[in-house]
């Protein structure tokens, strides 16, 4: 199928930047939504409606990108053409490994605490602080164009990912219980 | 919150331009069928004035089928050819009908193992068919109501029916001969039944508990638009389970009741519900079980209570798994809708007011809200509203993935993912000199392949040989607006195009729907194949006339032989309409898209440059 305009960015005419108005983007694609979901076209014949529905994915899965702060920034690397997947890779600052470990383990341990909720909200907001450091060393490096560093601190964030999944799970398990 | 007018009743459209298209909730225990008339959506009455109609369906003694109140009123003496809560069945094996075999009285051929069927007198009855009895009935109440012929209709699903389930509604609407505009979600149609007073904007959560499905959906309301954030429930939990919950005590406090009785377990179900609605008023219910000689019994408020006290608990704690999903907080939520006959039940209110800490909405009736959400929208997609603020965006309730080594599922698509939605991943081979690949689709949210639900096999073919790990094999996953999935495959580096376009297993096929259809309709020698000719040229005409305006608004977006390539394959088109060949049609149509997809997507470019005109980055930078 033939490319539509392919940058995330442009295509809600917003600039290449980490720093994002999300209510602007929300605004953007609210509008290009209203024309371009399909149910606005179920009247249409057969070639615009594979064309709308592919416009409409496109635009999903461009607004999904851009709204989460993770994985703009990962679509930022991507722009830049490093490498946006980070599964097993780890991270060669010390300090900040131990910091996780630490992290780790007081989820673990929340969960025997007498207000395990309350224990797995205080992680949240320990993790918190680090996490708008790094949002902000991204930015710093990615509009500096020191993407290495920028990626570095990126990866740095995806241990974060892996750490509130652990939350979200083990307050899953806590509420089944 | 006030209903949704769609036009202001002055501006309602003039009757000739006005087309008729309905909403219709087909429920477990009752379903309805509701339309915008002069502005207002209402759930449309039978001739009795009933708007509920049963979901019953009994094959009777003359070979023809009653549906509704007439089919209940048999279920005692006719247990086993009247058939009640078949959308439970819809779209389920063998394997998942645990529950029905243990819970319903029916007879069952199990020898097709994808689509069981109910052994009545009248033969086999397979769901969708039952299912599409009902439908029919409705569609024939609203085109006498109505006065013509329905141009579009738009069908209710539980947010949480997986690919399976929906499909089999979509099947069950086109035997029943209706043109389904779109499927859509339960809670999201009544959530815009409630919500669309424009002004309102916030998060609001629809609790829908039905006869026998549950849903909770968390949407975010903004400037007309509903916007899905997460949704989450239970297939197989509802007001029947309610009613189970009785049923067992009954059998407790009697042991001496003979259950093999269909005939007296038929009459105990029924008993059972009548207990249920009286407890929702009084504190207590008095009542006679058994036929010959019935033993009296009482079951207090405080003792249901305590039966089902389990079964509420496990509803909150899905509000607040889908709460978790959505990331909102409980003080962020602006209104709690109750939707579902048995949100009536006072400990389901109580439990629910008390997780959200204020008092649920039921302003419109639970058992309506559903039906006249989805004749709003079927209104606006016929094309009657000119308001077009009104946008419905919707999720997928289920994760969906690829099985992969070691009998894992990778997710390709992860639930509450906005619709539509194209997402492709790549694998490669693991031996030398592989050709084939085996492709197993999944839906659910566990990690193991047993674990969840089995979509689809298929293989991929005929690539050439290479080294292992050379070959990229590009997985995409398409869902489009009614939630429903088409899965391909292509070889990508060695040039080979191969790809599969999924039929999901369980669905019947478009032979066996068309059999069906010439057998629900009354003139069975209706020549199909001329009637699809018929719609082939319907079809190229469409696409000619789109063309052609198209061309003649946009020329310049082509150069000269892409605008030739254009005509020479509409041209094609016009002699293949002439032609007697439906296949010929349909090819040259996908000619004429093929020539035409770089246009159409110029053209598309140039509308989000329009949208976004005047946008500047100035402009933004400065907010």
């Amino acid at each position: 199928m033939t490319q539509l305009t392919d940058n995330y960015f442009e295509l809600y005419g917003m600039p290449v930047n980490f720093q994002l108005d999300i209510s602007e983007l929300a605004s953007r694609h609210r509008e290009l939504m209203s024309r371009f979901h399909p149910d606005k076209h179920v009247q249409s014949d057969g070639l615009n409606k594979k064309q709308v529905a592919q416009m409409a994915a496109l635009l999903n899965e461009s607004y999904t990108t851009l709204k989460s702060p993770i994985k703009r920034a990962a679509y930022l690397l991507s722009l830049v053409g490093l490498d946006d997947k980070a599964d097993s890779e780890t991270s060669n600052d010390g300090a900040f490994l131990m910091q996780q470990l630490e992290l780790r383990e007081k989820v673990d341990q929340a969960s025997e605490s007498e207000d395990p909720f309350l224990a797995l909200d205080q992680v949240r907001d320990m993790a918190k602080q680090t996490e708008s450091e790094l949002y902000q060393e991204f930015e710093k490096n990615y509009v500096a164009e020191q993407y290495t560093e920028a990626r570095a601190a990126w990866v740095k964030l995806k241990f974060f990912t892996r750490l509130h999944d652990q939350i979200d799970r083990t307050e899953q398990k806590l509420e089944d219980r | 919150m006030a209903l949704l007018q769609i036009s202001e009743p002055g501006m309602s459209t003039v009757p000739h331009q006005h087309r008729l298209a309905v909403g219709i909730d087909l429920g477990t225990t009752n379903s309805l069928v509701a339309s915008v008339r002069s502005g207002i959506a209402e759930a449309l009455p039978d001739v009795n004035g009933d708007l509920l109609l049963p979901s019953v369906v009994r094959y009777n003694e003359m070979n023809s089928v009653d549906v509704g109140k007439t089919a209940l009123a048999h279920a005692s003496s006719d247990p086993l050819n009247t058939i009640a809560s078949v959308k439970r069945l819809l779209g389920r094996s063998v394997e998942e009908m645990d529950w029905v075999a243990n819970h319903l009285p029916y007879e069952f051929d199990q020898s097709d193992p994808v689509m069981p069927a109910v052994i009545t007198r009248q033969g086999n009855k397979n769901p969708i068919e039952i299912s599409a009895e009902i439908l029919k009935v409705l569609k024939d109440r609203a085109e006498q109501t109505l006065g013509g012929e329905l141009q579009g209709a738009v069908v209710t699903v539980p947010a949480y029916f997986d690919e399976a389930q929906r499909q089999a509604t979509r099947d069950a609407a086109r035997i029943a001969g209706l043109e389904v505009m779109r499927l859509i979600n339960e809670p999201t149609a009544a959530a815009v039944a409630y919500g669309l007073d424009q002004t309102e904007e916030g998060v609001i959560v629809v609790y829908d508990l039905g006869g026998g499905t549950f849903d909770v959906s968390v949407l975010r309301l903004q400037k007309g638009v509903f916007e899905v954030i997460a949704t989450g429930g239970d297939t197989a939990l509802g007001g029947d389970d309610f009613d189970a919950v009785i049923l067992e005590w009954v059998l407790q406090q009697l042991p001496g009741l003979d259950v093999s009785s269909h005939k007296l377990m038929r009459a105990l179900s029924m008993q059972v519900r009548e207990v249920k609605e009286t407890l929702t008023t009084e504190p207590e219910c008095n009542f006679e079980v058994g036929i010959d000689s019935p033993s009296k019994l009482t079951l207090t408020r405080t003792v249901f209570d305590e039966l089902i006290h389990p079964l509420v608990k496990k509803t909150i704690r899905t509000c607040r798994k889908v709460l978790r999903d959505a990331e909102i907080e409980l003080d962020q939520v602006m209104d709690t809708v109750m939707v579902g006959g048995a949100t009536r039940v006072p400990l389901v209110q109580a439990e629910v007011s008390e997780f959200f800490g204020r008092e649920p909405k039921t302003d419109i009736d639970p058992d309506q809200v559903v039906a006249i959400g989805a004749a709003l929208q079927a209104n606006v997609l016929v094309g009657n509203s000119q308001d077009d603020q009104v946008l419905l965006l919707d999720v997928t309730p289920l994760s969906l993935g690829l099985e992969t080594m070691g009998g894992l599922v990778e997710v390709i698509i992860p639930r509450n993912t906005t619709l539509p939605v194209a997402r492709a991943q790549e694998f490669t081979t693991f031996k030398d000199g592989q050709t084939a690949m085996s492709i197993h689709v999944l839906q659910g949210e566990r990690d193991l392949v047993s674990e969840c639900r089995s979509l689809a096999h298929f293989e991929l073919r005929g690539f050439p040989p290479m080294v292992a790990g050379a070959a990229k094999i590009r997985v995409s996953f398409q869902v489009d607006a009614d939630g429903l999935l088409n899965v391909e495959a292509e070889e990508v580096s060695s040039n080979t195009r191969a790809s599969v376009v999924v039929k999901p297993s369980y669905g019947l096929t478009d032979e066996q729907v068309e059999a069906m259809l010439r057998a629900s309709v009354e003139h069975a020698d209706t020549d199909m194949r001329q009637r699809q000719l018929l719609e082939h040229r319907v079809e190229a005409d469409r696409v000619i006339e789109a063309i052609t305006a198209a061309l003649k608004a946009d020329q310049e977006l082509l150069n000269e032989s892409e605008t030739a390539d254009i005509v020479a394959a509409v041209a094609d088109l016009e002699q293949a309409k002439a032609g007697e060949d439906g296949d010929d049609i349909t090819n040259a149509i996908e000619a004429v898209e093929q020539a035409a997809a770089t246009f159409v997507a110029r053209r598309m470019n140039a509308s989000v440059r329009e949208v976004m005109a005047g946008k500047t980055v100035a402009e933004f930078t400065e907010e």
